[in-house]
């Protein structure tokens, strides 16, 4: 089910959001609003917490993270290192980690099985999101650019990626990820999908100003409609349970 | 490749042989075709950008990429490039190499606001009621889907947007519904310091024949853009209201009788120690209604400096002064009929620093040409220089043709061409520019609107020309 929000007038969502199958991450907004339509679409399943990041309100662009972990910068703080861990369930590793290029989100973008890097990230940082994240680590560029996170929204679903993303390219990405990949855009035309669009396997939310085609591309790429959470539970049982009689 | 290489020889030859700017001679004509959204490429103008135009390509090439067959004109038209060539007016700025002051070119190129613009656009007017929310998005739309009126400068055409001046109808137009119309009066109508410009404000609102100017423009924007995009903006107007190509109810939308400029002013702390401030001064008689009586040009103008583009030079004047940092708000402040100011709070301003207001202002539409000359006598008007002397105003049709041909696209035939038009609609219309309002022939808005379906930019032109030379 994707959804149309905003945050304070941008339609970049996904600069100020970071949404995996075990958490939400929300920036500290002046209005309410966008932290509303999370919870509403997602606290009964799914904890949603407000944090800043390194002071900034760019938390989606400066972590990475899926349902195994959460990889913060450097220059997180203390307390907002320790106000995320806190609130995230025992499970999910979150780690702080010390790497150059310290806008984790736009340079590493992954689902909870394979993750995409920047071509310079160290070779240090790339363990630990393998580790940290439990995912298989490619370096790639997308459309011929390094910012992998910027540029590509993956879940386990499927992914969007930049709009002139060459059918080479796309098909390379596709048999790497597992995961049928479609190129397009978000919010009218921009090609920055990870700044535009936050997703996992059964929600995303995009900007205001999305067109119903880039919407309904999403909603088809990502497998969201009639998606609910306990959908992907039912088919799973269906699939796994053989009926009797 | 461009058709039009008239002005090619007066031109500099740039490294690029094809994108030599073309004058707008030929197309001229057509600007009203280019109008609806046409993407005046100025070839030229791109790489102008970087070498330094000599001084006559004031006029980056007309042509649009692609349009070499119709749209010469659009091209011509809806650029105009900054002559900058001549007087290497390119900002000076202080590089960090240390050479100081070392000047660079610029070339900047006018086009009508279209869809391509709309990130851009919405970059630019995303702070425009200071942080306030309110519908950015239709009111980006707005400006895009208003062919006729408005122009945004860009360096080039993929380029975001510089600076943007347009002007809707307040309440008798198409966009009288809409939430980001609601919202911006109510933003205006907050910052009134009393009940009395309140009122004024309500009345010049409500009343037929206003226009609200939307104007913004990024921060140190030199004060040579304003003139040609006034001249634009107001040759728009006054041949979207006489243009009779257009249907009656859309002539009667743009048939200003005064307009409301709502632009950024700064005032000078170290005045406000003398009691009174800048912020909520009262909606005076005069045009300084805010500022007491007004004060003595001198400083007012030391401290505008709209010669100087934005200086923000600390008058020594006794009474608090408002420092202008867009040339035309200096004059139109002086010729307004009320005018009022509101501080900006919605950003932290260090002690000592100007502090920025918001100034609403009121100005009768016959007085705009007075403030307009004014403001060119200081900060020069390449769309009134000898070659475009022509071209300023509602000249004759004759005399459009005649410099069209002659200044060989020199002058920043922009957007507005008027020799263009005259040239393909036979019939001097006065102030024929207008964005492209019909070609020759009568395709009128219907041809223009076909035209601006048809697509941005280049090629479009087609429908609206008038065949013949870039009309």
């Amino acid at each position: 089910m994707a959804t149309r929000t905003q945050f304070e007038n941008s339609n970049d969502v996904g600069v100020f959001a970071k949404l995996t199958n075990a958490y939400c991450i929300c920036a500290l907004g002046g209005a309410e609003n966008f932290y509303s339509v999370f919870e509403a679409e997602l606290s009964d399943h799914i904890p949603v917490i407000k944090t800043s990041v390194a002071g900034t309100r760019l938390v989606g662009r400066l972590t990475v993270g899926n349902r195994n972990g959460l990889l913060l910068p450097n220059t997180t703080s203390d307390q907002e290192l320790q106000h995320i861990r806190n609130c995230l369930p025992d499970e999910v590793v979150v780690q702080r980690i010390d790497e150059r290029l310290s806008a984790l989100g736009n340079c590493i973008v992954c689902n909870d099985y394979v993750a995409l890097i920047h071509p310079d990230i160290d070779r240090e940082t790339e363990e630990i999101v393998a580790d940290v994240l439990g995912v298989e680590v490619f370096r790639q560029t997308v459309a011929g650019n390094v910012l992998v996170g910027s540029y590509a929204a993956l879940t386990n679903q499927g992914g969007l990626v930049h709009p002139k993303t060459s059918i080479e390219d796309l098909d390379e990405l596709s048999s790497l990820l597992q995961i049928p990949l479609v190129a397009g855009t978000v919010n009218r035309g921009s090609d920055v999908i990870g700044a535009g669009l936050v997703s996992n396997d059964w929600a995303a939310f995009c900007g205001l100003d999305t067109t119903s085609t880039e919407l309904s591309v999403i909603e088809s790429v990502f497998k969201l409609r009639d998606a609910q959470p306990m959908n992907i539970v039912n088919d799973l049982r269906a699939s796994l349970i053989d009926t009797m009689a | 490749m461009p058709k039009r290489k008239a002005a090619a020889a007066l031109k500099k030859k740039d490294e690029e042989p094809e994108d030599e700017p073309q004058k707008q001679t030929a197309g001229g004509g057509d600007e009203d075709d280019s109008e609806d959204d046409d993407d005046y490429q100025g070839e030229g103008g791109s790489d102008e950008g970087g070498e330094g135009e000599s001084g006559d390509s004031d006029d980056d090439s007309e042509e649009g990429e692609g349009d070499d067959d119709d749209d010469e004109e659009s091209s011509g038209d809806s650029e105009d490039s900054f002559p900058s060539a001549s007087s290497d007016e390119a900002e000076s700025e202080d590089d960090e190499d240390g050479e100081a002051y070392k000047e660079i070119d610029c070339a900047f190129e006018f086009f009508d606001p279209q869809e391509r613009d709309y990130h851009g656009l919405r970059a630019l007017l995303g702070t425009y009621l200071d942080g306030a929310a309110f519908d950015l998005s239709g009111l980006c739309n707005a400006v895009i889907g208003q062919s006729a009126v408005g122009t945004v400068v860009k360096s080039s055409p993929e380029d975001d947007p510089f600076a943007l001046l347009t002007a809707f109808n307040t309440a008798a137009g198409r966009h009288t519904g809409d939430a980001w119309l609601g919202e911006l009066k109510a933003y205006l109508a907050a910052g009134c310091p009393d009940a009395a410009a309140r009122a004024k404000l309500d009345k010049a609102w409500s009343g037929p024949g206003t226009g609200l100017l939307v104007s913004e423009r990024l921060i140190n924007c030199p004060p040579q853009l304003a003139p040609p995009l006034l001249h634009f903006l107001m040759e728009e107007i006054e041949g979207a209201a006489t243009d009779p190509d257009y249907p009656a109810a859309e002539r009667s939308e743009f048939a200003f009788a005064r307009y409301l400029h709502f632009s950024r002013v700064y005032c000078d702390p170290q005045e406000e120690e003398e009691g009174e401030g800048e912020e909520g001064g009262e909606a005076g008689p005069g045009p300084s209604g805010s500022m007491g009586p007004p004060p003595p040009k001198k400083p007012k103008t030391a401290g505008g400096s709209a010669a100087a583009g934005s200086s923000k030079g600390k008058a020594a004047a006794a009474q608090p002064v408002i420092v202008y940092v867009r040339p035309e708000d200096e004059y139109l402040h002086q010729v307004c009929a009320w005018s009022y100011t509101f501080p900006v709070t919605s950003r932290p301003v260090a002690k000592g620093d100007l502090r920025p207001l918001r100034c609403v202002m009121c100005v009768e539409a016959g007085r705009v040409a007075e403030a307009r000359a004014m403001m060119d006598l200081v900060v020069g008007n390449p769309m009134t220089d000898p070659a475009a002397a022509a071209a300023a105003g509602a000249a004759a049709a004759g005399a459009k043709q005649g410099q069209q041909g002659v200044a060989a696209g020199k002058q920043g035939q922009a957007k507005k061409q008027e020799a263009g038009p005259a040239a393909g609609r036979q019939g001097a219309k006065g102030a024929a520019a207008g964005g492209g309002k019909g070609a020759a022939g009568g395709g009128g808005k219907a041809a223009a609107g076909q035209a601006a379906a048809g697509g941005k930019g280049k090629g479009k032109a087609a429908g609206g020309k008038a065949g013949g030379s870039g009309r």
